[in-house]
């Protein structure tokens, strides 16, 4: 017999002898668990059913599923049980005394078969202990934990008096002590919040009123752990409905369930309490739940007119299905509650009249479709040939179901899952004649794509390749896309545009659209114009103080203002243009965003925009905690990606910086900055074939097509095909002489080439372009002074000694330094060279090991030029002579030659020519000419001896 | 009704039926049977209505579920007097088939709430998962309904869409009342099996 069959006879066996899953299971203990999860599935099912196919009356006696509870009462050690105070559906209430210390307390037992093995209870133990933890007059004290056959239970403080929910019945209460008890339970709350305690399941029943009257929380975290999925079947009924449920939580998205969760339970227990019925309720707990999730609460102040404006803006707050939107802690309900007590001005705002025309719009549509589905029906019901209305009804709802879908991802701005829904449409319409629904088809198509070119002008702006002034840019592109959309023509009035605009779909895009628009604009008329479209589409005012024009050239007015703006739904996109312009006018925009941030966590420009703040203050690390914040907002737009790129290079992760890239070119395939970014990663791996076979793929028309070239035209030096190279980098420069990666590539692939003479031409023109920086520097003057050009040679120390006199790097002071060394200089020139090194040897010995004989190499030759050969010899110990090939020993030559030590010097020279390839087709590199250069130096100084010589 | 009697009349109805004309003593019984069997279904469409549509039964719709039953219950008495069956036990048959059938289709005329959740194969990508909560629709059981083995059908219908006591179900398919109780178990049992998808979420998240 299969383990299979086996679980099902014992599950027989259970309703047949009503016993329970551990008495059948008493010889087969490891199937009990399976069991005893099919069992309590099974009394879902049969819940179910019964739901659906009520049994008659008359079958009462033999309903295999009944509460054969036991009566009896429990003995549990150290406490005397002595009457059930209640009983749910998790488990049973008694009134028990703590025989020692001789209290009155409640003790909650857990039913069998509410929880599912060992680990369940030790989960249970640990939240109990937790919750024991809280202590606070409004909270009901959990005192003990224990467990009876397996049954866990708690005792808890014995509260004598009614629940909330037996108080109210069902009477509207007075607003101001409403407001008070509210505050009262939120600060409790927020003390658990504290602990890390949620509550989960608060609701009226679950507030106890002591005596007189003072609110205690009871049930904390503990209760909704063991009703998950006994509550439908324990009982037979469900306990408790949805109608206190946050909406995350009814949706059953767990994982969202936070705090937010019972600060929405605290509005409902609040409106119930103003309204004399809580926030939803609808015949079934299915339909209360679907209610909790989709609908729109009804104003409270519609239902008692008494409520206080203010009262009924919290009590909506906390209700908002966006999590998010709610009081972001208890407290600060609570703080709100106290101000309108206070009758000072409340935090919460109203939901303004667009975004409650929206939420009416998404309501009205659905109940459209509920009345067309409801005609149709009629009719099916009256016609003989119902099946083909059939065919058609079901077609026709279900391509109104993909509008609504669109019209909701398009309130989440979430374009693609709003293309998705039409695609759906337009398949399920076929060759159809269904004219109307073919022409809405249509109309959302367009609509969706006029969006989606809004949306692409105002992420444009933050692509930092892009040239010119970002703002005039957007405004002529603006200008274009509403010039060409069918929708509105923005000629004709205000009144005129902003109606037709709030009959499309898109409405709140547009209003963002408009606002982008008007800020970026210069013309004030035309700014004016816009704001006021915006305005009559949208019915909310903005302060007026936004218009002014110093706020939008001041640097020092903008962070001023934006420093303490008030944010909220309107202003949050001017706010974030004015973050934009405080950038552009050199400002710190970083604290605005955070500030916006913080308000917004979800908002994707608001991520974005902190995330190029941070970034661009130097905090690469920061910036890419917000890029991938707003990557999770939005995965499919390509600039979060591309600039987490840039800040994984930055961080040196360039393996991670490629995958990034690379998404936002796959991403955008068509946009070729993308794939030139990715190309330049590459290229930083190394991996320079593949860069170059992404550089092909840019088009001649791209706008930094010339720039790939001349990329192309490096990589092609790094792969040693020097040839290949420069005509690459030639071709760069003629698209476009001002490149400066040309030059350097031309510069690059000459050298490799050994057209010396060339090259350094070139390499003038890479460092006339580029402003300072050391790596283009670095070799110039070796070069020249290899080439003979002395003059030229001692034009560049100047500049070097000028530029990077400074330089505090210890390998770029070296560097600079040495190459001024190569040729006897005055005082003053050699003054500032020779503190270079030093500061290059005061280095950190132990991080620039490696390279401190390298370092007293240069020093010696600083001794040396300055006469102070002692010091200069000193200096060349035998860590030194072992680097920079033949030049510690050229110096010795020279030193001990100036000393009058002729003989040494001159075999000393001998040896360092042996030392090397003198080959000049060789002399490609800073130190091949360093060499030469210092052994001319040598071989002019040091007449030559016996036969080995080779100096020319 | 005289339980004891019923399945008795009704035999003897229908061997009319299928040879004597005329009025007989048993007509009021049938009668009555099929009175009874049509007050089921409007319960049991009522049931379903409520349950799983209450938005329609409220304003502005107002659907009633008599309005939504009439056609469906004359259907229903049109194939019961149509059909001829030739035993009691076939009569309950037919009866609970049709009465399957029509909440079937009411069902599915009423599902214009269910969110459109099928997506056209290579056209779209998969959407994200929604998770959504404890949600039993009155179809997905009908289904699993009829793909019970064929005792164990007959059984449920019998007692619980037909509504009968286990006594009247034990003497139609003629069989102990234990037996009864035992299919009926039994088809709970491969219900709960079949719907196991539909089986709620394994409790919540770790955090406290």
């Amino acid at each position: 017999m299969t383990a299979e069959d086996r679980i099902q006879e014992l599950l027989e066996e259970i309703m047949e002898a009503q016993c329970t899953p551990e008495q059948a299971c008493a010889t087969c203990p490891e199937l009990l668990p399976e069991v005893r999860k099919r069992w309590n599935h099974l009394q879902c099912v049969e819940h179910q059913v019964g739901l659906f196919f009520p049994t008659s009356t008359r079958n009462a006696d033999t309903d295999p599923v009944g509460g054969s509870e036991v009566t009896r009462l429990p003995q549990i050690d150290g406490y005397d049980v002595q009457s059930v105070l209640g009983r749910g559906g998790m488990g049973v209430v008694y009134r028990a005394r703590h025989l020692k210390l001789n209290r009155t307390v409640a003790l909650k037992m857990l039913l069998s078969g509410a929880y599912a093995d060992l680990h369940e209870l030790a989960r249970f133990q640990r939240e109990a202990e937790a919750v024991a933890g809280l202590n606070h007059p409004n909270i009901v004290q959990i005192h003990d934990v224990g467990e009876l056959d397996g049954k866990p239970y708690f005792t808890m403080e014995f509260v004598e008096g009614q629940s909330l929910a037996e108080a109210l019945a069902g009477m509207p209460q007075p607003a101001r002590p409403t407001a008070e008890f509210v505050a009262t339970l939120a600060r409790a709350v927020q003390v658990a919040h504290e602990g890390g305690i949620i509550h989960r399941d608060l609701k009226p029943a679950n507030v106890l009123l002591a005596m007189a009257g003072m609110p205690k929380i009871a049930d904390f975290g503990l209760a909704r752990r063991f009703e998950s999925d006994a509550e439908l079947t324990m009982s037979g009924a469900r306990i408790g409905t949805p109608s206190y449920m946050a909406p995350e939580q009814a949706a059953g998205q767990t994982s969202l369930i936070g705090p937010s969760a019972d600060i929405y339970a605290l509005g409902a227990i609040l409106y119930e309490m103003l309204t004399g019925r809580p926030p939803f309720r609808a015949e079934t707990a299915i339909e209360t739940q679907r209610q909790v999730v989709t609908d729109e609460p009804v104003s409270p102040s519609r239902l008692n007119p008494k409520v206080p404006r203010d009262l009924e803006t919290i009590c909506l707050k906390c209700l908002h299905k966006e999590p998010l939107r709610r009081y972001a802690t208890a407290a600060a309900l609570a703080d709100d509650l106290q101000r309108f007590l206070r009758k000072e001005p409340v935090l919460a705002r109203r939901v303004s009249v667009f975004e409650r025309a929206r939420k009416w719009t998404n309501r009205h549509r659905a109940l459209t479709t509920a009345m067309i589905s409801s005609v149709l029906l009629a009719i099916f019901l009256l016609s003989a040939g119902w099946w083909m209305m059939l065919d058609q009804a079901v077609t026709t709802h279900a391509v109104q179901q993909d509008f609504q879908d669109v019209v909701r991802a398009e309130g989440r701005s979430s374009w693609p899952e709003a293309r998705m829904a039409l695609a759906r449409a337009n398949a399920r319409l076929g060759d159809r004649q269904a004219t109307a629904l073919r022409d809405s088809l249509q109309q959302y198509e367009r609509e969706l794509n006029f969006v989606e070119k809004l949306e692409a002008i105002r992420l444009d702006r933050l692509n930092p390749e892009i040239e010119g002034d970002k703002f005039v840019r957007a405004v002529g592109e603006y200008e274009s896309a509403f010039g060409e959309t069918a929708f509105f023509d923005m000629r004709q009035p205000p009144s005129v545009v902003a109606a037709k605009i709030r009959a499309t779909s898109i409405a709140p895009a547009v209003v963002v659209a408009l606002d982008d628009w008007a800020c970026c604009a210069r013309d004030k008329a035309r700014r004016d114009e816009l704001f006021e479209v915006a305005r009559q589409v949208d019915g909310d005012e903005i302060s007026s103080r936004m218009f002014d024009p110093e706020l939008w050239t001041n640097r020092e007015v903008l962070t001023k203002y934006v420093q303490d703006a008030p944010i909220d739904d309107r202003s949050v996109q001017l706010l974030i243009y004015m973050g934009e312009r405080l950038r552009s006018l050199e400002g710190d925009p970083a604290p605005l965003f955070k500030r916006l941030q913080q308000a917004y966590p979800s908002d994707f420009h608001v991520n974005l925009m902190l995330a190029l703040a941070v970034h661009k203050n130097g905090n690469p690390w920061e910036g890419m905690r917000f890029y991938q914040a707003a990557i999770a907002i939005r995965p499919t737009i390509a600039v979060p990606h591309s600039n987490l790129g840039a800040a994984l290079t930055e961080v040196g992760r360039m393996e991670d910086a490629l995958e990034q890239f690379g998404i936002a070119m796959r991403l955008e395939p068509k946009s070729y900055d993308y794939r030139f970014n990715y190309a330049l990663a590459l290229r930083r791996l190394e991996r320079n074939v593949e860069a170059i076979r992404e550089l092909r793929l840019i088009p001649e028309d791209a706008p930094r097509y010339a720039v790939a070239v001349a990329l192309i035209g490096r990589c092609l030096v790094s792969l040693n095909r020097g040839e290949e190279a420069n005509i690459e980098s030639r071709r760069a420069l003629a698209l476009n002489p001002q490149i400066w990666e040309a030059h350097r590539a031309l510069r690059d692939g000459l050298v490799q080439l050994n057209q010396l003479e060339e090259a350094r031409t070139a390499w003038q023109q890479t460092i006339a372009l580029q402003p300072p920086d050391h790596s283009t520097w670095d070799g110039y003057a070796e070069l020249c002074m290899y080439l003979g050009h002395s003059d030229e040679y001692r034009r560049a120390r100047g500049l070097l000694l000028s530029r990077f006199g400074d330089s505090t790097d210890p390998p770029m002071a070296e560097r600079a330094g040495r190459a001024c060394l190569f040729m006897p200089l005055s005082d003053d020139e050699l003054q500032p060279a020779a503190t270079l090194i030093d500061r290059a040897l005061a280095a950190d010995p132990i991080r620039y090991r490696g390279v401190m004989p390298y370092y007293r190499f240069a020093k010696s030759l600083a001794e040396y030029r300055a006469g102070r050969l002692d010091k200069a010899r000193a200096l060349l110990d035998s860590e030194t002579l072992k680097v920079l090939g033949p030049a510690p020993i050229l110096l010795f030559a020279m030193i001990h030659h100036r000393q009058g030590e002729s003989e040494v010097a001159r075999q000393a020279l001998e040896a360092a020519v042996a030392r090397f390839d003198w080959d000049p087709a060789k002399a490609n590199n800073r130190e091949a000419w360093m060499y030469h250069i210092l052994r001319r130096e040598a071989d002019k100084m040091i007449p030559p001896g016996g036969p080995v010589s080779e100096a020319k | 009704m005289d339980e004891a009697g019923t399945t008795a009349a009704v035999q003897r109805y229908l061997d009319e039926l299928a040879g004597v004309q005329g009025d007989s003593p048993a007509g009021p019984v049938i009668r009555e049977l099929l009175g009874r069997s049509v007050n089921r279904l409007s319960l049991l469409c009522a049931a379903l209505l409520h349950r799983s549509y209450p938005r329609l039964t409220q304003p502005p719709l107002n659907l009633r579920s008599e309005e939504l039953l009439s056609a469906v219950v004359e259907r229903l008495l049109k194939a019961l007097r149509k059909t001829r069956p030739e035993s009691v036990r076939q009569f309950f048959g037919l009866a609970n088939q049709h009465i399957r059938w029509e909440l079937n289709d009411l069902a599915q005329r009423l599902d214009e709430k269910a969110p459109v959740t099928e997506f056209i194969e290579g056209l779209v990508p998969a959407p994200m998962s929604s998770a959504s909560g404890i949600s039993f629709d009155g179809r997905r059981m009908l289904e699993a309904i009829e793909n019970l083995p064929e005792e164990e059908r007959e059984v449920f219908s019998l007692i619980r869409i037909q509504g009968m006591t286990h006594v009247e179900a034990a003497e139609i398919t003629s069989v102990s009342s234990k037996t009864i109780q035992r299919r009926l178990n039994r088809s709970l049992i491969l219900l709960s099996k079949s719907l196991a998808d539909l089986r709620p979420s394994d409790g919540l998240p770790d955090e406290l």
